[in-house]
């Protein structure tokens, strides 16, 4: 009875409902510009946060993430262009509802399906992020340095295609992580006499310049220019469609929260994987490709999932599995929150705030959903010029105003510079951050747990946990690299198959 | 023509050696660990170099199965490139002449060239852009968030 009164005493502290609107509301306009992720709109909101409140600041973030999912589905419907990766599935019925002049009902199919979603990925995230977290309290620094490397091991799924790029990647964010003062020693690094760099990088800088610049330099050279004709209104399905949505939906909340437990498989892949499957279990599976309304909800409802069981891995290992929820832990550590079990036992607070912070966001995001609609139109229907330069000029003001720093803005250049050409070379950015961000977790628990044993190694076998954590790495590590040699296996004997019928 | 795994490889090995060699300048204290501060980065460096070479060598059987190495692949991407520099400039400009004219007049002069380069045609809808662009993010900044902007040294006497 407590607990219920204590939900809804936080539920109307306007402490929470204003970030989580603010939040959704940022999401939604940031999601519906193609090009800008999830991700980016989430970096291009976190200098501010530095000024905030901790619970302020992680809510608005998560709300964001909330937010954005269901925006990326706006431009998907309308212009045929997904604003998020994880819309792209949406593209398929959505746009051609949009043509039928059904484009109004394939928004509000696209916002139903996006707060349940979120909803069951909210319980979710409710039930297992903190029994997993405590049992991570009985962490020794042998089992910190295992769960590192059980972090690192997610790399190896999330390399895209060359698993050799995903590991250059990851050791560049590990060498980022070297420059500054020895963990143990105290004795500086790379530093090369400049006393900036003593503290080391700064995840946020990095963070910023990979995924926003990088982008924008990207785009310097685009002169695409899409726009919407149709200005829609919402409208939300009736009781005898509602009945027909259910299927794909629960076949979306578990993909969903499957793939989102699960570092690095993502919306991506949650929102194909259920379209695919609700297709398979549909009665009607010939619309799907020609305007089907279950060919939106699948979707749409398992990357609202993921948008909230991707936080599981970060708030219990502090691991975080996608670009998104990397950046959320950027959010943590600037207000020298760390993610993982000593957050549930030191802040509490903060993650009770964060779950109500989300429910807040599911809601709202269906009457905020509505009333910005005509905003987001009005936004993506802006001259890119404008909009970039708007984007760009905000990323300065913003990195500088963390630290009132040019130094840390020069770094965050640089890193845009870097970011620039691994999108040219193919380079994956997530597990440069992985790197970066596990980097001095690993070192500094690989060397005091040496420390402590004499330097005797098998200390990383002997304690129970850390074999624990280590056998798991190695399990998915081999995993994931049976599945791409399996992948690769069946890809030759496909083309096999094809040259032997030509 | 050098494909972009063939690329991406070298700076790998490049890197990678630049950064084992200072590795090996690492000062190391008398009280350090058996490790020490360089322990780290020298693995990491001799890693680095060694998935570039393997990055260099993927690429180049790539190239050698396919018989023809893939020049479309750099196709426009100087021209891109230079675009990229362009803008990155800008934003250098913005970094060295922002503590001299201050954050307000500095970010309506950033926003008003990068919307150019960028291929917004000058007028006083360019103008509006920039003033009104400049005086919200100088508002949220700060009078809403408090950060301490540069005021600048040229209106200050």
């Amino acid at each position: 009875m407590e607990a219920v009164a204590g939900f809804f005493t936080q539920f109307f502290d306007i402490y929470l409902i204003l970030p989580a609107v603010l939040g959704v509301a940022w999401g939604i306009i940031g999601g519906s510009m193609p090009g800008i992720s999830p991700s980016i709109t989430m970096a291009l909101l976190l200098p501010f946060t530095y000024a905030l409140e901790p619970s302020f600041a992680i809510v608005l973030l998560a709300s964001t993430y909330v937010g954005a999912e269901y925006g990326g589905s706006i431009p998907a419907i309308l212009i045929r262009t997904p604003g998020t990766n994880a819309a792209a599935a949406s593209v398929l019925d959505g746009y051609e509802m949009n043509r039928q002049g059904k484009a109004g009902l394939a928004l509000g199919i696209s916002l139903y399906s996006g707060v349940i979603g979120s909803l069951v990925g909210l319980s979710l995230l409710v039930m297992l992020s903190g029994p997993l977290a405590q049992l991570a309290l009985a962490f020794t620094p042998p089992a910190y340095f295992a769960l590192g490397v059980l972090g690192l091991s997610v790399i190896v799924s999330l390399s895209g295609e060359s698993l050799v790029k995903g590991l250059i990647a990851a050791l560049f964010g590990l060498m980022v992580s070297t420059i500054g003062t020895d963990p143990v020693s105290g004795i500086s690094r790379y530093t090369f006499g400049l006393s900036d760099l003593l503290s080391g990088i700064q995840p946020i800088l990095v963070m910023v310049g990979l995924f926003a610049l990088s982008e924008l330099l990207r785009q310097a050279s685009n002169t695409e220019d899409t726009r919407v004709k149709a200005a829609p209104r919402i409208e939300f399905p009736d009781n005898k469609l509602k009945k027909r949505l259910i299927l794909p939906q629960s076949i979306g909340a578990l993909f969903g929260g499957f793939e989102g437990v699960m570092p690095g498989a993502g919306g991506t892949v949650a929102s194909f994987m259920s379209y695919n499957e609700a297709r398979r279990w549909s009665k009607k599976p010939d619309e799907f490709g020609k305007g089907s309304p279950e060919g939106i909800a699948a979707p749409e409802t398992a990357n609202n999932t993921v948008a909230e069981t991707s936080l599981i891995p970060l708030l219990s290992f502090g691991i975080p599995g996608s670009n998104s929820t990397a950046i959320l832990l950027g959010g943590f550590l600037i207000h020298g929150l760390v993610p993982g079990p000593l957050l549930f036992a030191r802040s509490g607070d903060v993650i009770n705030d964060l779950y109500v912070g989300i429910f807040i966001a599911a809601i709202a995001l269906l009457v905020i959903g509505i009333m910005i609609m005509p905003a987001c139109i009005w936004l993506v229907n802006r001259p890119r010029p404008y909009l970039n330069a708007f984007i760009l000029a905000l990323i300065m003001s913003g990195i500088y105003s963390i630290n009132n720093s040019l130094f840390e803005l020069s770094v965050m250049l640089v890193a845009g510079v870097i970011g620039y050409f691994m999108r040219l070379l193919k380079f994956p950015f997530l597990p440069t951050v992985l790197g970066l961000v596990l980097g001095f977790m690993i070192e500094s628990n690989f060397r005091r747990s040496l420390l402590l044993s004499g330097d005797d190694y098998s200390i990383f076998l002997t304690d129970s946990i850390s074999l624990i954590l280590l056998s798991l790495a190695a399990l998915f590590i081999i995993g994931s690299l049976s599945r791409r040699l399996l992948q690769m296996l069946f890809r030759q004997l496909k083309t096999k198959v094809t040259d032997t019928t030509d | 023509m050098l494909s972009r795994d063939f690329a991406g490889g070298l700076a790998a090995i490049v890197l990678g050696s630049l950064y084992l060699y200072f590795a090996f300048q690492q000062r190391v204290s008398a009280l350090a660990d058996t490790i020490g501060p360089a322990g780290m980065p020298k693995v990491l460096g001799i890693l680095m170099i060694a998935l570039g070479l393997v990055l260099c060598l993927q690429a180049l059987y790539q190239t050698y199965r396919l018989k023809v190495a893939d020049s479309r692949q750099w196709q426009g991407q100087g021209r891109k490139l230079l675009r990229a520099a362009g803008l990155l400039c800008l934003a250098i400009a913005y970094l060295l002449v922002v503590s001299y004219l201050g954050y307000a007049l500095s970010i309506a002069i950033l926003l008003c060239f990068v919307a150019l380069y960028l291929g917004a045609k000058p007028g006083w809808q360019l103008g509006l852009v920039a003033l009104g662009g400049a005086t919200m993010l100088w508002a949220i900044f700060v009078i809403v968030l408090g950060v301490q902007m540069p005021a600048g040294m040229l209106f200050q006497g």
